[in-house]
């Protein structure tokens, strides 16, 4: 290993383009940013209150020697030492020279503090190198040999030293080295550089080497505060540090400050108990450690190095002896940086306490714990320690299912299973061994964990790389999920989550629900297909192949339930009653002719009031998948809800009326009132070609409108009458129409169409002037055609006199002269006198017939 | 307040002033200071702790003032230290206020910067002051301590000429300002005392060797292209004409060092560089290039302006600097060549010639000083101050 050299001074030419400070020469190998780097790590300012201009000899007394250790920000290691000069070529004060050893890689083989004062170091430039104009040659990289032959220093004389004056002090550094990982305080050191080296080389020593080699250290630097070193030496008089209490209290971990003031150091590591001893036993109780600590990857200064230490306890005085704690800190030490070896040293001395931890162990340390058995029996082909890892695993896993706690079980699977899958095919052996499926069946009769036990298994499987082919050749393992299941349906919310975590073997999953709703959910259909259907809402992709297999399967009720649950899920049930028909009753043909009619059923039950009909004529046009109930309901329904507003109406309709009544015909469907041969007549009604005597063809239609509802009726009437009205051309239609609106509540019907029409005569419509009389001529031919009219003589008399009472008399002589060319004669006469004479009555009884007698008999009066 | 932005004097980072943060400055057992990484990686270590850094909460029209104060988020003590948002330094307490004025002084090695600047700065206080009606008032504990410690103790108290400066690139304190305030006082209509003018003035020194490259005046010396006025020394023993004349009159005379014309050159390139100029710009920074150590030129300059001190009283005297400006340029021409006269005015649009003398004697090997006599050492700051308006300038009375 070599060790490239650095020397920067004041001088009159060096590497750089001119004189004064500057880089006098270094090793090839040094790159421009490193020697810029060592620049500012080797920079020496002297004490502010020592002489400005002191003689050589004065330098040599009280100039303090900065000698420090570092790493550069490429990662190499260096050491090095600056030295004040006094003056420069110029013969200037102010001069400096810095001396660096930069290893081309890796650590110093022994205490680069042992290098203090070291001759190898230069301490100033020979007069003819100091006064040379030309530039120097490269300096030539050393072997790490040639530096290791010239220490100053050794591991006796320096805990010499510590003992005689920093026995007290030592473990308080090593705690503060250790604490300044977490809060940055760096340690400043308030002594004479030639103490402080002593401190540093005691320091360094303290560590494990290869920890140590992280550690960086200055004896003397004016201004602690700018440096970068973790230890830095300092002038208590002549310095920048100010000593301040904030510093000494937060910053920095101040030793030996002014009036031998100190941090105090909070924390106590275990590891300064190796130190402690070291002081007060012997130097190779440090150095046993150490060499513990070598068989390890551990290189850190963090509190770390505790759990190193406490392993090494432990391999020292047992297990017994250390808290549980403690223990697991020290086996996630071992297993994070040990080699193989120590790993299964370290889980053979465990056996005696394994049985008792799996019952004391916090979570965390189960994991730590189990984590480091597997990966102790990862790095030896012994059985024996896989089957002791497992062993410890299924007792943790059974022990949080016995204690339901659910998360830290699966936790503590998923935690382990990262270490386990490494040997697959023995884990899964193990874990489906008959005894270990039995354990966990008596788990499930003493706790109600089977989400966790169903999540255990998934994880394990699927963290192994097992996939459904696996699961589906494992039947006893079949028949345990199925068992699961059987426990988690106590609850849906757990049937679901179950169902989620078995979905991800999607090669099986739709065998694997069939074979678990065949064994086990036969007697709860309807929870399991509800939760099938939440889980495949979750995962669409499964939702075409699950639906097949389940029709292969002939587990068609686990099709409809889930029909049943997302149809109560929908707001929408029309919409979803059709996206439903779409894909699984378009695709199923059997399930179609299973479960179509009651589907249909179901949907028409959850319809709002505006949406029978349309969905009515809609489905009817699959109506050969209904069944005649169904069928039988569905028109019930569809007439019940049909409107006879107008033809309009009708023609919105997704089936025209005549379809419909086909339909009906076809699958022999019978209903009164036939609301829907009713629309058809009003249909044909309403049409031009109707005439009113083909009223006497229509069979039923007098039965089905005395059956209709009332509001039908009327509704219906407001459709046909006005057309009616219109086909009445002689006096003796009046008689088909009346006898067909006869039925029922005729009444009212002719009280509202017929008068209302009358009561529209004479504002100027000669058809209506013309159809009043016809009118008149046949109520007044009464006796030609009593028969309906009987029924309404008094409404229509008394209805006949208001109107024509409110004609006025100039329209009802109009109205004579019209009867009279008409030909009225006879009783038809005398009957119309009649009428005319109620007229003359209502008119004098009226208020202006009694206003008019009044002023009459007033003028009368008035002349007499 | 006289502009949106500053630009900080340590990273020389242009900010505007409603990102100022502060820093906590309550004690540390109330509230923990913690690692303060932007201004670890302004000083070039790994970690800082430090009170804890924050931005005032504005609210409403408090938003548009520049805070003075704000009240820590953890602990509310309420804080006046401002710093800069780039590197967490503290910033001075005028920031804002006054109109920032950064002064340079670079030169060759040997060239006496440091001892100008202590010696400057000494006549700023004392004799300035009082020919002004003026004061110099260091900004802050920073300052005052170095200041004492690296340029007055030696010179005034120790009596011994300043150590080498070291290289910004290993001591980074070199880059540190040394900063102040210049009030002028004045009288008010009723004949009231009153501050008439501030301005914050910032000296930087420089280690020679820091502008024997022009990589690392780029990255050291970024002061040069963001200052207000640069005094270049020229140390004319360095002249071979002077060296030859001065060799028979028993004048120790210090070793050759870089050419003058180099580091001219090299600042002109950097500020041009830094401040985006094209070649057929000018450089508005106004430069003084003076002759330091004019006493060991005595033998050779009789009858010279040179030979008295200045006498600026109140006003910067337009008729004494025309004579020295010519003189030293005559005396430029004669001893090095015309070339440093047409670099300047080449390269600058303002520009002047001085001779001075810090110490007013030449230590010599000894390195000691028997009693300092400053002569003419505050001409090219009045000219830089009257340059921007800070002082009258007119010419003499007869």
């Amino acid at each position: 290993m070599k060790a490239l050299q650095f020397v920067y001074t004041s001088c009159r030419q060096g590497m750089g383009s001119g004189s004064g400070f500057q880089t006098y020469s270094y090793s090839q190998g040094l790159t421009e940013e490193e020697r810029r780097e060592l620049e500012r790590i080797t920079v020496y300012i002297p004490p502010m209150n020592l002489p400005p201009q002191p003689t050589g000899a004065e330098i040599d007394a009280s100039f303090p020697i900065s000698m420090g250790y570092f790493q550069l920000q490429t990662g190499r290691f260096g050491v090095f030492q600056s030295r004040y000069t006094g003056r420069d070529f110029s013969g200037r004060f102010g001069n400096y020279l810095a001396h660096a050893f930069v290893l081309e890689s890796g650590f110093f083989p022994f205490n680069p503090a042992y290098l203090w004062r070291s001759d190898l170091f230069w301490t100033q430039l020979n007069q003819t190198d100091d006064q040379s104009s030309d530039k120097p040659d490269l300096l030539p990289p050393l072997d790490v040999t040639q530096l290791a032959e010239r220490l100053t220093l050794d591991d006796a004389t320096v805990m010499a030293y510590i003992e005689e004056h920093h026995a007290q002090r030592l473990p308080k550094m090593v705690n503060a080295v250790i604490e300044n990982q977490h809060n940055q305080r760096r340690l400043i050191l308030g002594c004479e550089a030639e103490d402080a080296s002593m401190l540093c080389a005691a320091i360094y020593l303290a560590f494990p080497p290869r920890c140590s080699a992280h550690l960086s250290f200055n004896t003397y630097t004016i201004d602690p505060a700018g440096t970068n070193a973790l230890i830095c030496g300092t002038s208590l008089d002549g310095g920048r540090f100010a000593f301040t209490n904030g510093q000494r209290d937060f910053e920095f971990y101040v030793f030996q400050g002014p009036d031998d003031s100190e941090s105090d150091v909070a924390a106590a590591h275990s590891y300064v108990q190796a130190v402690e001893q070291s002081i007060e036993l012997s130097l190779d109780n440090l150095l046993d450690v150490h060499n513990f600590f070598d068989t390890f990857q551990f290189d850190g200064l963090d509190p770390d190095i505790d759990s190193g230490y406490d392993l090494y306890l432990l391999r020292a005085i047992g297990v017994d002896e250390l808290d549980e704690d403690r223990l697991i800190q020290a086996l996630s030490f071992a297993e994070r940086y040990g080699s193989s070896d120590a790993l299964i040293e370290f889980a053979e001395s465990l056996d005696s306490v394994l049985a008792d931890l799996v019952h004391s162990v916090t979570e965390s340390g189960a994991v730590t714990l189990g984590r480091f058995l597997f990966k102790t029996s990862l790095a030896t082909s012994e059985d024996k320690h896989f089957q002791r890892a497992c062993r410890f695993y299924l007792d943790v896993v059974h022990r949080s299912i016995f204690l339901e706690t659910n998360g830290s079980a699966v936790a503590f699977n998923r935690s382990i299973l990262e270490t386990a899958r490494e040997k697959p095919r023995q884990f899964i052996a193990q874990l489906i061994e008959t005894t270990t499926l039995n354990r966990f069946q008596r788990d499930l009769k003493t706790s109600a964990q089977s989400v966790c036990i169903i999540q255990i298994f998934c994880d394990a499987l699927e963290s192994l790389g097992l996939g459904g082919t696996f699961l589906e050749q494992q039947k006893d393992l079949q028949t345990f999920f199925a068992a699961c299941f059987r426990k988690a349906a106590a609850n849906a919310d757990d049937l679901l989550t179950c169902l989620n975590r078995i979905s991800v073997f999607r090669e099986v999953f739709p065998r694997l629900v069939q074979r678990i709703y065949k064994h086990t959910f036969t007697d709860q259909t309807s929870r399991f297909g509800s939760c099938l259907a939440q889980c495949l809402v979750e995962n669409p992709g499964q939702v075409a192949p699950m639906r097949h297999y389940l029709e292969e399967s002939d587990c068609l009720e686990l099709l409809f339930a889930e029909y049943e649950y997302l149809l109560g899920k929908s707001s929408d049930a029309v919409a979803w009653f059709f996206d439903y028909q779409q894909t699984a009753f378009a695709k199923l043909p059997n399930f179609r002719e299973a479960y179509y009619s009651q589907a249909a059923t179901l949907c028409m039950q959850r319809l709002k009031a505006g949406e029978i009909v349309a969905w009515c004529t809609r489905i009817l046009k699959n109506h050969q998948f209904l069944n005649a109930d169904t069928l039988k309901v569905i028109f019930g329904e569809l007439e019940k809800n049909l409107s006879f507003r107008s033809a309009r109406d009708l023609e919105s309709l997704s089936l025209p009326v005549d379809q419909l009544l086909k339909i009906k015909d076809q699958r022999e469907v019978v209903t009164r009132p036939d609301v829907l041969s009713l629309l058809h007549f009003g249909q044909r009604f309403t049409s031009s070609g109707y005439r009113l005597p083909d009223l006497e063809d229509d069979k039923h239609l007098a039965e089905d409108l005395s059956l209709l509802p009332e509001d039908q009726y009327r509704v219906l009437m407001d459709w046909l009458m006005p057309a009616g009205l219109q086909m009445v051309k002689q006096p003796s239609d009046y008689q088909t129409l009346l006898r067909f609106i006869s039925n029922g509540k005729r009444r009212e019907v002719l009280e509202k169409h017929l008068i209302g029409f009358l009561m529209r005569v004479g504002k100027g419509n000669q058809n209506e002037v013309g159809a009043f009389v016809t009118f008149l001529e046949y109520v007044l031919a009464k006796g030609r055609y009593s028969e309906p009219y009987a029924r309404f003589r008094p409404q229509i008399g008394e209805a006949l006199v208001r109107v024509l009472w409110k004609l006025g008399q100039r329209r009802r002589d109009a109205l004579e002269h019209a009867m009279r060319k008409n030909g009225l004669a006879g009783p038809e006469r005398r009957a119309w006198n009649i009428l005319l004479d109620e007229v003359d009555k209502k008119e004098a009884n009226s208020i202006s017939g009694r206003t008019k007698r009044f002023f009459k008999n007033v003028f009368s009066k008035s002349k007499e | 307040m006289l502009e949106n932005h500053f630009v900080c004097p340590y990273c020389f980072e242009k900010s505007s002033l409603k990102t100022i943060a502060f820093r906590c400055k309550n004690n540390p057992a109330k509230c923990s200071p913690v690692n303060d990484s932007q201004l670890a990686a302004f000083e070039m270590v790994g970690t800082k702790m430090a009170g804890k850094v924050f931005l005032p909460a504005k609210k409403g029209s408090a938003r548009l003032k520049l805070s003075r104060e704000a009240a820590c988020p953890d602990c509310q003590a309420v804080s006046h230290t401002r710093l800069c948002p780039s590197c967490h330094n503290e910033l001075p307490f005028t920031i804002g206020e006054h109109r920032d004025y950064i002064f340079a002084i670079i030169g060759a090695k040997e060239a006496g910067k440091s001892h100008y600047i202590s010696v400057l700065i000494n006549a700023i206080k004392n004799e300035i002051g009082v020919d002004f009606n003026s004061n110099l008032h260091p900004i802050n504990d920073a300052t005052i301590k170095r200041f004492r410690e690296e340029f007055y103790k030696p010179i005034f108290v120790d009596k011994t000429t300043i150590q080498a400066t070291r290289s910004a690139r290993a001591d980074i304190r070199v880059r540190l300002p040394l900063i102040y305030t210049l009030s002028f006082m004045g009288k008010n209509l009723f004949g009231k005392k009153k501050i008439k003018k501030v301005a914050t003035v910032t000296f930087f020194d420089t280690a020679g060797e820091d502008l024997n490259d022009q990589d690392v005046m780029r990255t050291e010396n970024k002061y040069i292209y963001n200052s207000q006025g640069i005094i270049v020394l020229v140390d004319p023993l360095q002249l071979p004409a002077v060296r030859d004349q001065l060799a028979d009159k028993n004048i120790e005379l210090p070793r050759q060092n870089t050419e003058i014309e180099d580091i001219l050159s090299r600042t002109a390139s950097l500020i041009r560089r830094a401040k985006g100029l094209k070649e057929n710009q000018i450089i508005d920074i106004p430069i003084a290039v003076a002759f330091s150590k004019c006493d060991a030129l005595m033998p050779l300059l009789t009858d010279s302006a040179l030979q008295y001190p200045s006498d600026h009283r109140g006003y910067f005297d337009q008729t004494d600097f025309r004579d020295v400006h010519g003189e030293i340029e005559a005396r430029l021409i004669e001893w090095s060549g015309a070339y440093l006269g047409q670099q300047l005015e080449l390269y600058f649009r303002h520009y002047a010639f001085f001779g001075l003398s810090a110490l007013g004697c030449n230590p010599g090997g000894s390195q000691k000083i028997s009693s300092v006599r400053p002569l003419r050492v505050a001409d090219p700051f009045l000219w830089l101050l009257a340059h921007h308006g800070l002082i009258q300038s007119k010419e003499r009375k007869t």
